[in-house]
């Protein structure tokens, strides 16, 4: 078990070189000229050219990887932002965990609309509660997330002036940007525990549990709903994932000033740099919460940590043999 | 000396109904299981036996699942007028059950221990503490011969043969008064069926239980059951004492065709005998006898009338073959047990 999270930790490096290498290359092709982005339209070209070179540009872009990839893996040194010549971690340490806070605020709301109402959903399958839930996530699911934030701007924000719509500076900000990356999610995550809810309530052990005397809410909640876990858990995480990256719109919307702002930001301007720092952080939590995963997929499913089990010892023999 | 009556079914109708469809699962049967007695119910695959064992639990799928009418007494009880509460203790507590697959009976993420200790908390009338129950489940499955050092280990850690008696283990750790065996060794190879017979046989033996054993094995029934009843199509159409069933004179023809697909040890066959034709579909029963359709011996007041019940001793059979000899309506329950 420890082995095989060590293995999937160690392989985070490979899965970050390739992000690193993929997205250079995508900033290196596509058009845009960062010297004149930065100085202006009006600025002389030979200045333009002199920051360029100063940048690095007029190396060839095999040589220009090399060296990126040489600093971040030797010194850990991921370069200046090309617009305020400071780190590039200065602003993302500022603004990351304004991103981070919000996304995990949203989880927690996903979490809490979509499993209870999926649950009561699938237990009370065709009632008018399990209807209206229904129609509530095809609903959620079908609208754009920023057009759900405008909505709910004009109908709490300015229609009933009861929640401010802009920053981030007291508890009440929150509410309307969360309940905007809580409901689309919320309601992914409602579908997928009715389904596996239904799924896992027709099983021959949930009847068993009902043979043995279990009250109704044992068997649904300790029986069927601990084998259901697994495909839920799986959508939180790759919604949380999901919603780091995805409240780039909600930010822009809101005006909150996350990391979503400034990554489209540098990516407009081709702020190399910053852009690569900005990516890297977001792969790397990504990575992060698959390897969380899998390891709640373990503590969930005994089965599942056998399987791990097995495959530690499995690599151990070859080794020795 | 006659033991007292544990359970009686009375005139038991079970039906699923769905948006397209009604399924007459089982039509209209009645029997009764004395104490420490075994009742065996026979009968091919959809003749409605394992719906009779739900109906007695009350387990029949919610939506579908419908009783139109009949009772089910237990113990003086009418289960099907049980409150959440009574079931609740009904289940588990008085009348177990152990299902066809030991395969997916099991939840897969508890430890089988668990498991055990769960139906003994449930029903823990006489107050025991944590460790009494630990104590008991090593107890339970040292009976059901599973080694006590393994009881947190998961399902999945185990073979069929050792699930079943864990499924075992579970439905007896109460002491209940009443066993439904739903075809407990159908999804185990035959070695390990005579094993997990003979332990079924054991265990009622010292825990004086009785039991409805359902199977569509006679060679089953011959080794386990005091009483048979063979079923077809949601009828029970032959009662007896397993000497009726299987050395009386006078038979149904359907329990002759049953007898004849069993392979003798004596004769040299290249085919075995079957019964030709196939289970009525239960969504559209024949009219009359529901097993003129394939009856060789099938008469015109077959396909007309439902056939009265002949009775001879305790033996009760359904056939017009036989006349009205207690002169008894068709589904009374005056006919005795039938």
């Amino acid at each position: 078990m420890h082995r095989y999270i060590l293995k999937r930790l160690l392989l985070v490096v490979p899965t970050m070189l390739s992000v690193i290498i993929l997205v250079f290359t995508i900033m290196a092709v596509t058009p845009g000229d960062p010297g004149r982005m930065i100085l202006g339209s009006s600025a002389p070209q030979s200045a333009v050219d002199a920051l360029n070179r100063e940048f690095g540009l007029h190396e060839p872009f095999l040589t220009r990887l090399g060296k990126y990839l040489w600093n971040v893996l030797t010194r850990f040194d991921f370069g200046e932002s090309w617009r305020t010549r400071q780190s590039v971690f200065k602003e993302i340490k500022v603004r990351f965990p304004i991103t981070l806070r919000l996304s995990v605020l949203a989880i927690m709301g996903q979490v809490l609309i979509g499993i209870p109402l999926g649950i009561i959903a699938a237990v009370k399958q065709y009632s008018t509660t399990d209807f209206f839930a229904t129609v509530f996530a095809m609903m959620m699911g079908a609208v754009p997330g920023f057009w759900l934030g405008l909505m709910l701007m004009l109908l709490f924000g300015v229609k009933l002036a009861l929640l401010p719509t802009a920053g981030l500076s007291t508890a009440a900000h929150y509410v309307l940007p969360v309940l905007t990356m809580a409901l689309p999610g919320g309601s992914g995550l409602l579908k997928i525990t009715r389904s596996t809810m239904l799924d896992c309530i027709r099983q021959d052990y949930v009847r068993t549990a009902r043979a043995k005397g279990a009250a109704e809410k044992a068997v649904i909640l300790h029986h069927a709903l601990r084998n259901a876990l697994l495909p839920i858990v799986t959508v939180v995480g790759i919604n949380f994932a999901f919603s780091l990256g995805g409240s780039v719109v909600i930010e822009n919307v809101f005006s909150i000033p996350g990391i979503g702002a400034i990554l489209v930001d540098s990516i407009k301007k081709k702020d190399v740099p910053q852009v690569m720092a900005i990516v890297i952080i977001f792969s790397v939590t990504y990575c992060l919460v698959m390897v969380l995963l899998d390891i709640v997929y373990a503590l969930l499913d005994p089965r599942v940590k056998a399987q791990y089990a097995e495959a530690g010892k499995r690599k151990a023999k070859v080794k020795t043999a | 000396m006659v033991a007292k009556e544990l359970l009686r079914v009375e005139d038991l109708y079970v039906m699923y109904k769905t948006d397209m469809e009604e399924v007459h699962a089982v039509n209209g049967i009645s029997f009764t299981i004395r104490e420490q007695e075994t009742l065996g119910l026979v009968g091919e695959t959809g003749a409605g036996k394992t719906s009779t064992a739900l109906a007695i639990l009350r387990l029949l799928p919610d939506r579908t699942g419908r009783i139109p009418s009949g009772n089910i007494w237990f113990q003086g009880k009418n289960i099907l007028e049980m409150d959440h509460e009574e079931l609740r203790r009904l289940r588990g507590g008085d009348i177990a059950m152990i299902f066809q697959d030991p395969m997916t009976s099991l939840n897969p993420v508890i430890p089988v221990g668990q498991q055990i200790a769960e139906a003994l908390l449930l029903h823990n009338e006489e107050g025991l503490t944590r460790e009494q129950i630990e104590d008991r489940v090593d107890e339970i499955l040292e009976l059901v011969g599973i080694p006590s050092s393994r009881k947190n280990e998961y399902p999945h850690q185990f073979s069929g043969g050792m699930k079943q008696r864990v499924v075992i283990a579970i439905a007896l750790s109460c002491n209940p008064r009443l066993l439904i065996a739903d075809e407990p060794t159908t999804a185990l190879d035959v070695t390990i069926q005579a094993q997990v017979l003979a332990l079924i046989n054991e265990l009622k033996e010292k825990l004086k239980t009785a039991v409805l054993m359902i199977t569509h094995d006679l060679g089953i029934i011959a080794e386990t059951c005091d009483k048979v009843a063979v079923m077809y199509a949601g009828e029970i159409i032959e009662y007896g004492t397993v000497e009726d069933i299987f050395e009386a004179d006078k038979h149904h023809p359907y329990t002759i065709g049953l007898f004849g697909a069993i392979p003798k040890i004596h004769e040299e066959t290249d085919r075995l005998e079957q019964i030709e034709g196939l289970m009525p579909d239960p969504t559209d029963l024949p009219p009359g006898c529901k097993f003129h359709p394939r009856c060789k011996h099938c008469m015109p007041v077959c396909r007309e009338k439902e056939p009265p019940v002949f009775q001879e001793g305790d033996h009760l059979l359904k056939c017009h073959l036989f006349g009205n000899s207690s002169g008894c309506e068709r589904n009374g329950t005056s006919c005795l047990s039938l």
